[in-house]
């Protein structure tokens, strides 16, 4: 056999003879490259058709959004001068004076941000759909450091431009870091501020953010990508009808897979350009600090829910420490998720807890940002903090509960008082008219109640904050009374719902008959 | 895949090159010292983008025997044809 016969053997995308002209030519430029680089030679483990999903490549994305930022950075770094006196008038000079500076400045921000929030999305997809389980548990912890990282390219990019907003905010930063129990806190200091000074200080964050860190990343990437070609794709979670064959179906990394990732790249891409025209960058006033004094620190948006929690009144001081452990027990926990979340199940319908759990996180880190955001400076009161985030995980958690209650209760037994009828056979799909009318009120029941419940929560406590700080008074009294009232209708209306709910499934062992109204066994 | 859908493909494709090329073409003529031009070259640099997206959908759809969906290929003339008129406004 000659090279070229042996070469055309080799490859998977010949073009047939009943082949239309452009394939035969794409046909032909895909083979060429193919003989070269040897993509489909069995070399990468081929991916299943159902991992053609955004959702499957969150990770491939902030990759993505990474290598935007290795480009957009190399060209300011021809500019940038990571010192006290000229980070700024470097940075200004890159906006002012070099060709698109203030695009390529906002597109390197405006990407940064992208790759912070795709790697929170690809860790809480991982978190739900439970990636984490055997034999991906370093996958998952790897992850969990790149994700680190990422959030140190934030911190220490941050600085750089040595504006008045960014460097009070790494001050503020680097001052918690100090509460830290030793030898953390030393180590850290040591290798963030170094001798203390300014000069020292900007060094090293510039040398953390364009060679140590992007070094890290890169390294764990080829660990994850090493552990992903060992284990594949996922499996997705098992639901009640199972996936068909087509979907199962295995398609080469190169090129079905390679241009569909290209197609997700480009359309992200595409958004970026277009998010940085509609909203270009504005440079804050270089940092001084007698006009650092006028502002109010706060850190970037993905750091403002920690500190929104190191701002609460109970936490200022020697409670600072407290917090700090808090937050770090959260990031210890989700790096060792593999070894607390034991169950074999991935299945969500089969994991309550966890992914209640998983909502009440994401719910409380949304809930912190946009009220760190609204209260710049503030010291949070430990009531109002207790009653927000108290109330917050309650709603989600009711939420979630009733959310199982109504999605995946078993297959009833009786007849509904609502008139839908159970399927001809177990198994069948359960959807007819009455059912989904059914089905809609009692969605609707419930967010009533929850909101009931939920006034009634915030007006219990906040009524019960105010007799102990401003002394029984009639109104205060009238209000706790009205929020008991709301909260006991809610309790009794949730129970009852419940009741009915589980009339279907038959598991009910004490049953009352006031509660079974219209129902027919 | 029926010999209409392959038309229908070629043809698309063959647009979106042109539509791309020209857009390759724009990118490389604008004036770099105007302050415009940071919004023309995000505008033709989008374009290119969602030329090239549509193309690998096409290859991509064609290749594998799918349906190729009306929606994406609609949503990206009309996001390319919004950019265009953006590009002759600045």
């Amino acid at each position: 056999m000659s090279e070229q016969e042996e070469e055309k053997a080799q490859s998977s995308y010949q073009p047939s003879e009943e082949a239309a002209t452009h394939e035969r030519v794409l046909a032909r430029v895909v083979h060429w490259f193919d003989n070269r680089l040897g993509l489909s030679y069995e070399l990468l483990r081929p991916a299943p058709t159902y991992s053609v999903n955004p959702f499957y490549w969150l990770g491939a994305l902030a990759v993505v959004a990474f290598a935007i930022q290795g480009v957009t950075g190399a060209i300011m770094m021809i500019y940038y001068i990571p010192t006290p006196l000229q980070a700024y008038s470097s940075t200004l000079y890159i906006f002012q004076n070099v060709s698109y500076g203030r695009f390529l400045e906002t597109v390197h921000l405006y990407t940064a941000y992208a790759m912070i929030m795709l790697a929170f999305m690809h860790m809480m997809r991982g978190y739900f759909v439970s990636v984490n389980k055997k034999p991906r548990e370093l996958m998952w912890i790897t992850g969990m450091v790149m994700g680190f990282v990422t959030l140190g390219f934030g911190f220490t990019g941050y600085l750089l431009p040595w504006t008045v907003v960014s460097k009070s905010a790494t001050d503020v930063g680097i001052g918690m870091m100090a509460a830290l129990p030793q030898p953390l806190s030393g180590f850290i200091q040591f290798l963030i501020v170094g001798g203390g000074t300014d000069s020292g200080t900007i060094l090293r964050f510039y040398d953390l953010h364009v060679v140590v860190l992007p070094g890290v990343l890169l390294l764990l990437l080829v660990g994850k990508m090493y552990m992903l070609e060992a284990h594949g794709v996922s499996e997705p979670v098992a639901g009640p009808i199972p996936l068909p064959e087509k979907k199962r179906k295995l398609i080469p990394i190169f090129p079905d897979l390679t241009i569909y990732l290209l197609e997700l790249a480009a359309m992200f891409g595409t958004a970026m350009l277009l998010i940085s025209l509609a909203f270009p960058l504005n440079l804050a006033p270089e940092y001084t600090p007698t006009l650092a004094a006028q502002y109010a620190s706060q850190p970037d948006w993905y750091f403002l829910w920690i500190y929104q929690v190191l701002k609460i009144e109970v936490f200022e001081g020697p409670g600072l420490t407290v917090a700090l452990a808090l937050v770090s027990a959260v990031f210890v926990a989700l790096v060792l998720l593999p070894f607390l979340d034991r169950g074999t199940t991935r299945r969500i319908a089969a994991r309550m807890r966890w992914v209640t759990l998983g909502l009440i996180f994401v719910g409380e880190v949304a809930v912190l940002t946009v009220w760190g955001y609204l209260t710049p400076g503030a010291i949070i009161p430990t009531e109002q903090a207790a009653l927000v985030l108290g109330g917050t995980a309650i709603i989600i958690a009711l939420v979630s509960a009733g959310a199982y209650k109504v999605i995946f209760r078993k297959l009833p037994v009786g007849t509904p008082s609502s008139g839908a009828q159970p399927p001809a056979s177990p198994g069948a799909p359960y959807a007819t008219k009455s059912f989904n009318t059914a089905a809609l009120w009692t969605a609707t029941s419930f967010v009533a109640l929850l909101t009931l419940g939920t006034f009634g929560i915030g007006g219990a406590i906040s009524g019960a904050v105010q007799l102990m700080s401003q002394g029984t008074r009639l109104s205060t009294l009238w209000s706790l009374s009205l929020s008991f009232v709301e909260l006991s209708v809610a309790i009794a209306g949730t129970v009852y719902l419940l009741y009915r709910l589980d009339l279907g499934t038959g598991s009910i062992r004490r049953r009352v008959k006031a509660f079974e109204v219209g129902w027919r066994q | 895949m029926t010999e209409q859908t392959e038309q229908m493909a070629v043809r698309v494709v063959g647009l979106l090159v042109i539509v791309g090329f020209a857009s390759s073409v724009v990118l490389w003529t604008i004036d770099t010292s105007l302050a415009s031009g940071e919004s023309l070259f995000a505008v033709y640099l989008s374009i290119d983008l969602i030329s090239f997206a549509m193309i690998s959908y096409v290859y991509r759809v064609t290749k594998t025997g799918d349906s190729m969906g009306r929606i994406p290929l609609l949503a990206g003339s009309i996001l390319m044809l919004i950019l265009l008129a953006a590009g002759f406004a600045v």
